[in-house]
């Protein structure tokens, strides 16, 4: 297939579709709302579901409801629509059903505003609602990457039986770019084992977040745990720009990893060493990685469209001994590559200053 | 479903003596339910059992458990089923019943789960005339939380979050669930019964039947309330608390149909 | 009078005692025995007033722990295999 312009919300629910989505339900939210009315359009169209529902609380228990009979289902929403599904997402993380999200973030806290934002980063990998879990979190930097994590997205969510999470910001949302869609696949024609469909003559399933018993729920999170602890060895992913040589390495993710990627290609030009490490999977967090790069690299820049969320899986991974300084803008600002070169510039001399004194 | 027991008579032809006139449904589980005794979730369960066994269903129907005493109806149920979060129980029927069309789907909720948290999904599934069935069961009271005021507490009923009796100019009046959703447009069946005598326990099966009948047709959404007992919250034998039915909730909530549409009427007149 | 027996799931039985107020004819009691999960079951006592098999005791319990039966006169069950097939 050829490349096409594509806008990114029309883009990623198209790649949805394609990857066998059959059922969507949504709630109307700035700056996702292309998203849905693709979904309004192209699931009758092809006989599948779509559903406007009342409130993000009512859709993200639709996608309970649907993804427990098995099909491949999604949501999407945007920051205080996520919020709203906290409580849903913990369901079905205790139920252990398949489900796809899309957050396409903007600023906050509150009602905030609708610009670009990746003001969402602790709510979604830390848990994104109560108990011991972690969605898997994708966040692509480009159209074309989200078309693909978009089709990624829903097989691991089959594999791993788990909720997953693409994250990006309004710009990526709303930006064209040229790209590719994937093929039409076809869609399953059985459900899961455990999906519920009426019994027929097997014997009955059950969908339940509920353990009753204190051992019970222990045995539960046991295997959720080993269950996440395979996901955090086989599913990262991340992208690395000038590493082998750098002295300083900026970690952003999504478009914030746009305007840093720009930034070190500029400050190359100026022979300052710089590299850009861009964790694609926010969760799991490629912790071991930036770690072996912390062990040669001794200043990290951490650069996010918020007040600094992601800079504590960044020292996390860094340890002690090395430099993490932050760049941010909240609000819904996306911050200039002037911005991020001026701050890398005056982090530069700082080092240099000091390999001298030293 | 009669089965005959036989005896073998003198000329060695088999004559029936005996005939089963009542067994427990096919559609229950036979895991016993933790309920209190005499409480009367437990005939709810066993009406919703007897019209899918008679309806034929049990095969395709999805139960969707509420958060409350019922939290784990799933098990008494050989139905599959899901346990929803608090209120939810209607959206996340919505979900099942979207993408599972041929399958019979009910939700099961009690009147802090429907009425209170609950209340904005109930009223968009039945808006959206959602072809599910819901069986609301309304006891007055939160019953797994020991006792709360629930938005159905009738005036002046003592409870353990209003000590001195409701008091409705603080804390509002009681809901009329079967009322409320008998004015939207996707309802097709909306009405009220009760579990407080044999009489009412036989009329209030033949509703649920209707129920299910209208998800059947596909005419869209369909509710049924059942007037119930607490014996254990309400501080009463399990028969009192069957006359306090009577007697206190039957006059707050009278039984009725509120809303019936005409194929389900014209279906009944053909019987 | 028709006559009529019922059978209780002693085990499931709570003894709420709902189906002694359903029973028309007085024939339900609570055992002095206890279940074994402390419940003292509903039983049917042998006495003149005779269960007739209307089944309202089952239409009134919340445990569906009583199976009824009814004795079929002797008249009626004939049996009739032609007649069976005529149905």
């Amino acid at each position: 297939m050829a490349k096409e312009l594509l806008k990114g919300n029309v883009a990623i629910a198209e790649a949805a579709i394609r990857a066998g989505c059959e059922a969507y339900f949504g709630y109307p939210i700035t700056p996702q709302t292309e998203l849905l009315e693709h979904m309004s359009k192209r699931m009758p169209e092809l006989g599948r579901t779509f559903l406007q529902a009342e409130s993000e609380v009512a859709a993200v228990n639709m996608v309970y409801g649907a993804a427990s009979a098995g099909v491949r289902v999604m949501t999407s929403s945007s920051s205080p629509g996520i919020s709203l599904m906290q409580e849903g997402l913990s369901y079905i993380a205790g139920s252990e059903v398949p489900a796809v999200f899309v957050d396409v973030m903007r600023g906050g806290p509150g009602l905030g505003n609708i610009q670009p934002s990746q003001s969402d980063y602790n709510q979604v990998t830390k848990t994104a609602g109560h108990g011991d879990y972690h969605p898997i979190v994708l966040a692509p930097s480009t159209i074309q990457e989200a078309i693909d994590l978009m089709v990624l997205s829903f097989d691991l969510a089959d594999k791993y039986r788990t909720i997953v999470f693409m994250v990006l910001d309004g710009a990526i949302g709303q930006m064209m770019e040229p790209a590719e869609l994937p093929p039409m696949r076809e869609l399953p024609t059985e459900r899961p084992s455990w999906a519920l469909t009426g019994k027929g003559n097997r014997d009955k399933n059950i969908v339940t977040s509920i353990r009753l018993g204190a051992q019970p729920l222990a045995d539960f999170n046991d295997i959720l745990q080993e269950k996440l602890a395979v996901i955090e060895k086989n599913e990262l992913r991340y992208d690395e720009l000038y590493t082998d040589d750098a002295e300083l390495v900026i970690v952003a993710y999504g478009t914030a990893a746009r305007v840093a990627h720009t930034a070190v290609k500029r400050l190359r030009e100026e022979n300052i060493p710089v590299g850009l490490f861009r964790p694609i999977s926010l969760w799991p967090f490629p912790y071991q990685r930036l770690g072996e790069l912390a062990d040669r690299v001794p200043t990290f820049l951490s650069v996010e469209m918020n007040a600094g969320q992601m800079i504590h899986d960044v020292r996390e991974a860094v340890g002690r001994d090395v430099e993490l300084d932050f760049f941010g803008r909240p609000g819904g600002i996306i911050p200039l590559p002037e911005e991020v070169e001026d701050k890398v510039r005056a982090m530069w001399r700082q080092q240099e200053l000091a390999a001298q004194i030293n | 479903m009669a089965t005959l027991a036989f005896q073998q008579s003198e000329d060695k032809v088999l004559k029936p003596i005996e005939k089963l006139v009542y067994e427990r449904p096919h559609a229950l589980d036979e895991t016993h339910t933790h309920y209190c005794p005499g409480c009367t979730h437990g005939i709810a369960h066993r009406l919703v059992a007897e019209v899918l066994d008679e309806l034929g269903v049990q095969e395709k129907a999805i139960l969707v458990a509420p958060v409350g005493c019922s939290v784990l109806a799933y098990n008494y149920f050989d139905v599959d089923g899901a346990e929803a979060a608090h209120g939810r129980a209607p959206a996340m029927a919505t979900g099942l019943k979207r993408v599972n069309p041929d399958s019979v789907v009910f939700t099961y909720q009690g009147d802090g789960d429907l009425a209170s948290i609950g209340i904005a999904e109930v009223i968009h599934a039945a808006v959206r005339g959602e072809k599910i069935t819901v069986i609301f069961i309304n006891n007055a009271i939160y019953g797994m939380t020991g006792g709360q005021m629930a938005p159905t507490t009738i005036e002046g009923q003592v409870t353990t979050s209003s000590p001195l009796g409701r008091d409705v100019a603080a804390t509002g009046f009681p809901m009329h669930i079967a009322e409320l959703l008998s004015g939207l447009p996707g309802t097709v069946y909306s009405v009220r019964r009760s579990l407080h005598d044999t009489r009412h326990i036989i009329q209030a099966k033949k509703a649920i039947k209707i129920a299910f009948e209208a998800q059947l047709q596909g005419l869209g959404f369909s509710i049924v309330e059942l007037l119930s007992s607490c014996p254990t919250n309400w501080g009463m034998t399990p028969t009192d608390a069957l006359d306090w039915v009577r007697d206190s909730m039957v006059p707050q909530y009278p039984l009725g149909d509120y809303k019936v549409v005409d194929e389900l009427k014209r279906k009944r007149g053909r019987k | 009078m028709a006559k009529g027996r019922v059978v209780i799931d002693v085990e499931r039985c709570k003894g709420c005692e709902l189906c002694i107020q359903a029973c028309p004819q007085d024939v339900l009691t609570l055992s002095d025995e206890f279940n074994s999960k402390g419940y003292r079951p509903v039983f049917l006592m042998e006495h003149e007033n005779e269960c007739t098999g209307c089944a309202l005791c089952a239409v009134a319990c919340p445990d569906a722990c009583i199976t009824v039966y009814r004795e079929i006169p002797q008249k009626k069950a004939r049996p009739a295999p032609s007649a069976a097939a005529a149905d």
